[in-house]
């Protein structure tokens, strides 16, 4: 293994220890000030090297970022949106330890290995420049994941540092800086690149994986890094597609959310029978959690919104119904619908999203706001009893041409010994489909 | 003097030889962690409504890769063990398997599935602040939360 590959395997393994170490919420940390410059050198270095990658101009202030250059120039658009994003601290306030401290807690040093590794990983920023094609991709493609988990390890470092903040401790312009709206444009331009550049095939053959299937192929080697992302990774995949293809279309859906459920539930009409376990899964959830969160908006919007009220029980009641349902326990010999995964979670991120600004609205809220909020919420309630007949629909077929069965228990101790029954013939079959 | 091909550690005398050691558990699969998963998302006696359903989001998570949803499985102590140990001490071993795996972006996947595991951990300990924490990511998430946004036309006329 070479330093490259050596640096950048140190990287995203500390990266992935503190993305899971950061949700559990780690101890108080112990030395801040060396957190925040680890923080800071990892930002500062993933901001040169792509800068190199995407060819960005030295010594030349970064333009402003457009919508243009997110979907033309995604490389660049990345370079862009991490020069915007701040330091934590002002450099030269906090150093960053040479040596490890055993003193620290797990999740500091974690810091310490990343910050070590793209300090490492600097060696190669001319380098990068004259890199060959298909290597560039690959480690621009890389380093886009590394920067697509900022936004989630400042929001970690943020909630760690609001405890002192709380306390009268001068952290708030760190905290400000960690919270910084620049993360919304790195969400969304990290994700381009993401979509656009198919990440490296395992080592290994036997890894099966319908999600890489899907990823475009790479670009051709005539391309240059600077101009493939003009040209190649989006001539691979997404401009190519019918919006109307899609099972659901990202944040901006909210305004339009019967329209992305409508097409979610056409896409769960058409699964039939070859639904999984995972894809019930995932319509469970929306159907709970949606519709809490729907009912949440008509509750509040219920004033100025004539029938909001009764909209708001109606879906608090699909929500119990949808909480039964995960009791119905059941398998499938079928694979999930990744896109329709990734269609549930987004339409449930969008439903959160409007109970939280109805959480935001203050009681001087003009009856225009409400109803303006209360819109979308309308929308998806309408579009709830079809996808629940959806749901019920599919699962029938599926149950009906035995790709989905409900485990009949031979054995008190361990469900893995079960044997299978014929859901038809089984009780539960009622429950799953309800 | 001839070559000597183990050395007893002489800093410590109560720690065996190799030899002498107990051979220790074989530490669960990747599999075998995911099945113990899918048993714990659907303990909601013993884990909060909360808890599982992040359980749930991280199997997702999980399917979202191409995989299967696993088939449920009591972890190997038995169905009455400390269920919130068990979801810790598998996350544990989660992270273990994200900082090897390869490739680079293999690990961000298997990071987003602990993430979910994390947050279901931090949710059982704590319910209220996951619960503050979580709204002011969303916050972060979704600036336009401050009301709709206002549409955006491109010109060729699409409106986002």
């Amino acid at each position: 293994m070479n330093t490259w590959a050596r640096h950048l395997d140190d990287l995203a393994a500390a990266t992935s220890q503190l993305l899971i170490d950061g949700a559990v919420q780690p101890q108080p940390l112990a030395d801040p000030d060396a957190v925040m410059a680890a923080r800071d050198a990892v930002l500062v270095q993933l901001r040169q090297l792509l800068g190199s990658i995407g060819d960005a101009p030295r010594f030349a202030t970064v333009r402003e970022l457009t919508l243009h250059d997110v979907v033309h120039r995604p490389a660049q658009a990345l370079h862009q949106t991490l020069s915007k994003l701040p330091r934590a601290v002002p450099f030269g306030t906090a150093e960053l330890g040479a040596a490890e401290d055993k003193t620290l807690t797990a999740y500091e040093r974690a810091w310490q290995q990343a910050a070590r590794a793209t300090i490492g990983l600097e060696a190669y920023v001319e380098v990068l420049r004259e890199l060959p094609d298909s290597h560039a991709w690959l480690a621009l493609r890389d380093l886009t994941d590394v920067a697509a988990a900022l936004p989630y390890l400042d929001h970690d470092l943020s909630e760690a540092v609001l405890p002192r903040l709380k306390l009268g401790e001068d952290w708030g312009l760190p905290y400000r800086m960690l919270t910084h709206p620049g993360h919304d444009a790195l969400r969304v331009v990290s994700g381009e690149v993401r979509a656009r550049v198919p990440a490296a095939e395992p080592p290994t053959s036997d890894a099966r994986s319908p999600a890489r299937g899907q990823q475009p192929v790479h670009p051709s080697s005539s391309q240059v890094p600077g101009q493939a992302a003009v040209t190649g990774p989006s001539s691979a995949r997404g401009d190519r597609r019918d919006p109307s293809d899609r099972v659901a279309d990202g944040p901006h859906a909210v305004r339009d959310l019967a329209g992305a459920m409508t097409r979610y539930t056409h896409a769960v009409s058409a699964r039939g029978a070859n639904l999984s376990v995972a894809d019930v899964k995932g319509v469970r959830r929306l159907l709970e959690y949606g519709s809490l969160h729907a009912a949440t908006v008509l509750e509040r919007a219920a004033p100025a919104v004539p029938g909001a009220a009764e909209a708001a029980r109606a879906l608090r009641a699909t929500a119990a119904s949808a909480d039964r349902l995960r009791e119905a326990h059941a398998r499938s010999m079928t694979a999930p619908h990744v896109e329709l995964a990734a269609a549930s979670k987004d339409l449930l991120g969008q439903t959160t999203a409007l109970a939280g600004q109805a959480a935001q609205l203050t009681d001087r809220a003009t009856p225009q706001e409400l109803r303006r909020l209360a819109a979308p919420a309308l929308g998806f309630a309408q579009c709830v009893p079809a996808l629940a007949g959806a749901l019920d629909l599919s699962v029938r077929e599926a149950l009906a041409a035995r790709l989905m069965l409900v485990p009949g228990t031979t054995s008190e101790r361990s469900t893995n010994t079960s044997s299978l029954c014929r859901a038809t013939a089984s009780p539960s079959d009622e429950r799953s489909s309800d | 003097m001839p070559d000597i091909p183990f050395l007893p550690d002489t800093d410590d005398p109560t720690v065996p030889s190799a030899d002498q050691r107990w051979p220790t558990d074989p530490q669960p699969t990747l599999a075998q962690d995911l099945s113990v998963l899918a048993w714990l998302e659907t303990r909601r006696e013993q884990l909060s409504s909360d808890c599982t359903d992040f359980i749930c989001a991280a199997l997702l998570e999980w399917s979202m890769l191409g995989e299967l949803w696993p088939d449920p499985a009591e972890p190997s102590v038995g169905p009455d063990c400390d269920h919130l140990e068990a979801l810790v001490q598998i996350t544990e071993r989660l992270v273990r398997h994200a900082v090897v795996a390869q490739p680079t972006a293999r690990r961000f996947e298997l990071a987003r599935v602990g993430r979910e595991l994390g947050t279901a951990i931090r949710c059982q300990r704590d319910p209220q602040a996951l619960a503050e924490s979580r709204w002011r990511e969303l916050v972060g998430r979704q600036p336009w939360l401050a009301g709709p946004p206002a549409p955006v036309v491109l010109p060729d006329g699409r409106v986002l």
